[in-house]
């Protein structure tokens, strides 16, 4: 009984943790300034002819701050129920996250990302490939979202919340001029069409 | 070094804060005073006076150190020092885990801020 408790609260951090990177992932394509000066680069870096290790400092130091946290978070959740599920959940995470993404890095070569033309991965509500994560570095603002690590329901949840989620992140006003702009401009063609 | 607005100073000011709470928890578990907040007040106390800026993530961190610190010095003085750290669950009753949470929230609020007036906000990747 013991090691099933620990191992439904391993999976329920993962499960966790992982919608968390992917609201968080959504929320920094949706600020352009923290996008500029943070995950950007990220994307500058992978679009480009490989010229460098795969993890650089800026990715080492996210990743690394991620996991401090999480591991900060559930070493507490762990001494105080003393199941140590939690614990073993966000050291999972962060190994996921970094086999993750050196594995999904193979595809970052001699030949930039956008020029290999990955073709755009199906709306899945299964596991997100490495594959799925490499098309989002080539295409990141990609109607289809491509922001999950784990599971790639996360994405699709992410798609069918977009137009009242987008409301609650920092480019809130570009998106809604545009959808309001597209309105305006749907109802001028409906007048001239007249 | 600056992780999650833990500079090396605001680290050296946790250290000391839990050194010196540590010091305080034990001597009120000798005369019977259960009062892990002291902890949580001291290192709070300590990052804040060290820091230039303010982080939430830097209080998070802080309030975790400052449990972690609390449950260490009960395993070596007061009525609970034989339950270990492994056995630290089994001696949470409600009035205790409310002293535990009371350290984690006093801890948190003092360590996010800093002494310094005007102090920024820690920006994401800096």
């Amino acid at each position: 009984m013991s090691a099933i408790n620990t191992a439904l609260a391993c999976a329920a951090f993962f499960f966790v943790a992982d919608l968390v990177y992917a609201i968080d992932h959504y929320l920094v394509h949706h600020d352009r300034e923290r996008y500029r000066v943070t995950h950007g680069r990220h994307h500058r870096r992978y679009n480009g002819k490989k010229d460098a290790a795969q993890l650089d400092a800026y990715e080492l130091s996210t990743y690394g701050s991620a996991a401090i946290m999480t591991i900060a978070i559930t070493s507490v959740l762990s001494l105080t129920t003393g199941n140590p599920g939690f614990l073993l959940g966000a050291v999972l995470k962060f190994a996921h996250t970094l086999l993750f993404h050196w594995y999904q890095h193979r595809w970052w070569g001699e030949v930039p990302l956008r020029q290999q033309h990955l073709d755009a991965p199906k709306r899945s509500w299964l596991m997100a490939s490495a594959r799925y994560h490499a098309f989002h570095h080539s295409h990141p603002d990609d109607r289809i979202f491509t922001y999950a690590e784990s599971w790639a329901g996360f994405d699709r949840i992410l798609e069918l919340l977009h137009p009242w989620l987008v409301r609650f992140t920092v480019d809130r006003a570009a998106h809604v001029r545009t959808v309001q702009g597209a309105r305006v401009q749907a109802v001028s063609r409906g007048r001239l069409g007249q | 070094m600056n992780w999650l607005g833990l500079r090396t100073a605001a680290l050296l000011g946790a250290i000391l804060g839990a050194i010196l709470g540590g010091v305080a928890y034990s001597a009120a578990l000798a005369r019977g005073w259960d009062a892990p907040y002291l902890v949580g007040i001291a290192m709070g106390f300590g990052v804040m006076l060290a820091s230039p800026d303010r982080s939430g993530m830097r209080g998070l961190l802080i309030a975790a150190g400052a449990v972690w610190a609390a449950a260490i010095v009960q395993t070596r003085v007061g009525p609970h020092a034989s339950a270990g750290l492994f056995g630290f669950h089994a001696t949470l009753t409600p009035s205790r885990t409310a002293s535990f949470a009371g350290c984690a929230l006093v801890a948190f609020v003092l360590a996010r801020t800093s002494a310094r007036r005007n102090a920024s906000v820690r920006a994401a990747g800096s």
